[in-house]
């Protein structure tokens, strides 16, 4: 950052971070301190003419505050609402003065490209995404955390031999990818070369740079659901699109995860996806529809199938029920531990679940020792695919 | 200076003009909902937005500023497919209804609430303006009318609706009309129109033909005017003296009676095809053989008219009333009888026969009890009034005004002055319906002494919060909350009127759609 600082000819920084975050704010401040300490920073750096002091500003945690000009709206103190481009920060930034704004995974690869050369930077990733990249490998993943890989690596590389599989006996089933406003890429793209302009026509983008691994107990309709619930929240509510899009999208997606799907309902959520995706002012809004535009392009299907009142996933609680089978030896720990007795403690009786209390908690399933407890629809057929005793 | 090409047009504008100026320099109007000259711009709606032919991009031409060479439409699909796809965002979550329930459900769509405003502010002529407007008769109505708009009164709910057809009567027998709405300041045309039957539809026809400057001749057979509303309702109900009393104020617009006179019989019909530059059928129920003699299409129902224009099979042959529909509702035949004469007018003046304008309606639909009590936010609690002087009499002025005061108003305000209606209106066929079942919730502020905050049909466009924040008001009004659930709220627990201050006028003036209105207009 002092580095960009020197570049540009700023004498002064803000890094924006957090409250939420009070880790990062204590590590920064002290390595600030230090700075100072030994004339990295502050007047006269190394006892030369430039000039810098970098200060820290904490957001009140805002998802859209990472949209520039809703950073910089939150630091001169009003309400973090993005605004229209051009003109850009660097013409007109925070005061209205021409601001460079990056984030700190940008500015923390200069100094390595200046002691290593710009060569060996290109050396790394593709043709056209020069370098590496952080994720955030998270979800269905033997080995998860932060990783930093070359740009180009493909998405079985990362799930595979970085994170080690699933590390369940499930099946890996798809990424999601970009944090909540990515899309999801399915199993069978797993060749896909994560570098910007791959991911764009695979529908998903960098975005946050999370990586968030599914096997087949994940229900892509509630993945979308979950992603629209939070990027829903996070819309600052200026622009239409954005503000009610979301909220219309999130409405259908939570019908059809409680089974109360219609006609038209995916046709629907596609018109307005699209609305939202052209029409809203941010990025936020731009790609808060991605999450479902992607699962709608690769896992139609299941759309179809909560339409018609079955999760195949069997994620969907309000279409799925839970049932003991002839394995159950009688042992009551399932009764013991129901939240809400929907199970009557026999001794020695075959055990049942009365479906008017259960919650499908999934509580009972943890606990017994001899895996009697099965899920199927809430028809009480047992269904193929994941959960099925049948395959267990 | 920049030169841009708008829709192929080349113009050159100032530096630092945005492309929504570029466009109105250009003679092109672009709606707006967040844009006002003077103000910062906002970029909220989405509804301005324009395409870049370069790039494709949808452009808020709001805030985007006109650059060398830029080439920029204002009317392609994807431009129309943004802007409705805004609109209709806006309005699956806008809580109001343009009209009131009595309005609707009234066959002649009376502005009943601004009648019994009018009422209850003791302006009992400008109420009668009200009425003139949609019915002719509005003595005769006052007495007869079965009021299918009080089965729809929302104040039913909570004890008994409104006596809205008592109020009619008021300010019909109390009330002095404009010379404009009684239709004594018509400038005559050289049109003549001929009218079949003398009862409530052709009265009617007749009333608001003349009102147009349009020479009116109604024939009838009977010795004296008025139809079924001089043969088929009781006297007590409907004294002759009111009737005639109306009939005579049509009459003295220029209209002229032939009494005992039958088409077909004293006079030809071809006579009058040839007399007259268009004519009306407002016969009641006739014959098979009467029907088949003037040559228009019928059907088992009576004449087949166009169900909004009125217009028979022959392009200057109007028909309403019972003789297209059966049923003996007066106030429907008097409706027909209007929307016949905007048809007539319109086909005399050589516009487009499209009938009478009809409006895009901004719907609630059922509303629960909670936001029925919101409506009655500001309505008497009195119950209703019964006149003194027992049933077949007229409020007086004390009872009328106090009656009027039980109304909850729940029409908007700024109906007639909604951009958000206004733009819906335009561009009616929207690509896809959005269910409305998100809607806000009915939400009344009534505690400014003058305006009325209806926080439920906010777009968000912002314009309050700057022109509050651009004049300095303390506080001003601001955004709370995020996502869906922002609003434009009043910060720090103050009130309304200290939030508007001195810009309160502006504020109202502004606001695109009846979320700012006057409490009182």
């Amino acid at each position: 950052m002092i580095i960009a600082a020197y570049a540009v000819g700023a004498s002064e920084g803000i890094l924006y971070i957090r409250a939420e975050y009070p880790l990062a704010i204590r590590r920064i401040r002290e390595a600030l301190a230090r700075l100072e300490a030994r004339g990295y920073l502050g007047p006269s750096i190394m006892g030369g003419a430039f000039s810098l002091s970098l200060r820290i500003v904490e957001g009140a945690g805002a998802f859209v505050s990472g949209e520039e000009t809703a950073l910089l709206a939150s630091i001169e103190g009003q309400r973090a609402m993005p605004r229209f481009r051009p003109p850009y920060p660097a013409e007109r930034g925070l005061w209205g003065c021409p601001t460079a704004i990056n984030n700190v995974e940008t500015l923390a690869m200069v100094p390595w490209i200046i002691r290593n050369g710009a060569d060996r930077f290109t050396a790394l990733g593709t043709a056209t995404s020069a370098g590496t990249k952080v994720f955030s490998l998270t979800g269905k993943v033997q080995r998860g955390g932060l990783i930093e890989v070359p740009m180009g690596i493909t998405i079985h590389e990362i799930v595979e031999d970085i994170g080690g599989g699933t590390g369940t006996n499930r099946a890996f089933k798809a990424v999601q990818i970009g944090g909540p406003s990515g899309g999801c890429l399915p199993a069978s793209c797993g060749d896909t070369r994560v570098d910007y302009e791959a991911l764009a026509a695979a529908g998903c983008i960098m975005g946050s740079g999370g990586l968030v691994v599914l096997d087949d107990t994940d229900c892509m309709v509630d993945l979308a659901r979950y992603f629209m619930t939070f990027t829903q929240q996070e819309s600052c509510g200026k622009c239409t699109p954005c503000r009610i899009g979301t909220k219309r999208m999130l409405e259908i997606l939570e019908k059809l995860c409680a089974g109360h799907g219609k006609q038209g309902d995916l046709e629907r959520l596609e018109h307005l996806a699209q609305t939202t995706r052209t029409g809203s002012l941010c990025g936020l809004g731009r790609t808060a529809p991605n999450p479902v535009l992607s699962t709608l392009r690769h896992f139609r299907e299941e759309y179809a199938a909560h339409q018609a009142g079955r999760c195949p996933a069997l994620k969907c609680r309000a279409l799925i029920s839970y049932r003991i089978n002839e394995k159950c030896i009688g042992c009551t720990k399932c009764a013991q531990v129901c939240p809400v007795d929907a199970i009557d403690p026999a001794p020695y009786q075959p055990h049942f679940i009365q479906q008017d209390k259960c919650t499908r908690c999934d509580t009972c399933k943890q606990v017994c020792p001899v895996d009697a407890i099965w899920i199927g629809d809430t028809d009480q057929q047992p269904v193929t695919g994941a959960g099925d005793p049948c395959r267990d | 200076m920049p030169r841009l090409t708008i829709n192929g047009r080349t113009i050159t504008v100032e530096p630092g003009t945005t492309l929504l100026e570029a466009a109105r320099c250009a003679g092109l109007a672009i709606p707006s909902l967040c844009y006002s000259k003077g103000l910062p711009h906002f970029t909220s709606c989405m509804v301005c937005v324009v395409q870049d032919k370069a790039t494709g991009r949808l452009l808020p031409s709001c805030s985007a500023v006109a650059t060398e060479g830029m080439e920029v439409e204002t009317d392609t699909h994807d431009v129309r497919h943004a802007r409705t796809g805004s609109l209709n965002l806006l309005m699956s979550e806008h809580a109001g209804d343009c009209e009131a329930p009595c309005t609707t459900t009234c066959p002649a769509h009376m502005k009943i609430p601004l009648m019994i405003r009018q009422i209850a502010a003791g302006k009992s002529g400008e109420a009668l303006d009200t009425v003139y407007d949609t019915i002719a008769l509005p003595a005769v109505l006052g007495r007869i009318c079965p009021a299918p708009c009080e089965k729809a009164c929302r104040r039913g709910r909570i004890d008994a609706p409104l006596s809205i057809c008592l109020l009619k009567r008021f300010a019909a027998d109390e009330g002095v009309a404009s010379p404009f709405s009684t239709g004594q300041s018509a400038v005559p045309t050289k049109n003549k129109v001929a009218i079949v039957g003398a009862g409530p539809a052709g009265l009617a026809a007749a009333f608001y033909l003349a009102r147009a400057g349009h020479h009116c001749t109604i024939f009838d057979d009977h010795a004296q005017p008025g139809g079924q509303l001089r043969h088929g309702v009781p006297a007590p109900l409907l004294p002759a003296a009111v009737l005639d009393r109306e009939i005579d104020h049509i009459r003295q617009l220029g209209v002229i009676f032939r009494m005992n006179t039958r088409i077909g019989k004293d006079v030809a019909f071809q006579n009058l095809k040839a007399g007259f530059d268009a004519i009306v059928l407002a016969t009641g129920k006739p014959s098979t053989e009467t029907l088949n003699s003037w040559g228009v299409i019928t059907t088992s129902q009576g004449i087949k008219v166009d169900g909004h224009t009125f217009r028979t099979s022959e392009e200057n042959i109007f028909a309403g009333g019972e003789v297209v529909q059966a049923g003996h509702l007066a106030v429907r035949a008097v409706a027909h009888g209007k929307s016949m004469a905007s048809s007539i007018d319109q086909f005399l003046t050589g516009l487009p026969v499209t009938g009478p304008t009809k409006r895009f309606e901004s719907r609630l639909g059922k509303i629960s009890d909670a936001e029925n009590q919101e409506l009655l936010k500001g309505a008497a609690p009195s119950s209703r009034i019964t006149p003194c002087g027992g049933s077949g009499t007229g409020f007086t002025q004390d009872e009328a005004i106090r009656e009027s005061q039980r109304c909850m108003h729940c029409d908007c305000r700024k109906a007639e002055a909604c951009k958000l209606r206004d733009y819906m209106e335009a561009q009616l066929t929207g690509p896809m319906h959005i269910p409305a079942e998100g809607r806000k919730p009915v939400e009344r502020n009534l505690t400014h002494p003058r305006i009325i905050f209806e926080p439920g049909k906010c777009i968000l466009c912002g314009l309050c919060v700057r022109i509050t924040t651009q004049a300095g008001e303390k506080p001003g009004l601001t955004f709370l909350n995020r996502g869906v659930d922002a609003v434009v709220g009043v910060p720090f627990g103050a009130s309304l009127e200290a939030a508007l201050g001195q810009s309160a006028d502006r504020c109202v003036k502004e606001c695109p759609t009846g979320a700012l209105a006057w409490n009182h207009s």
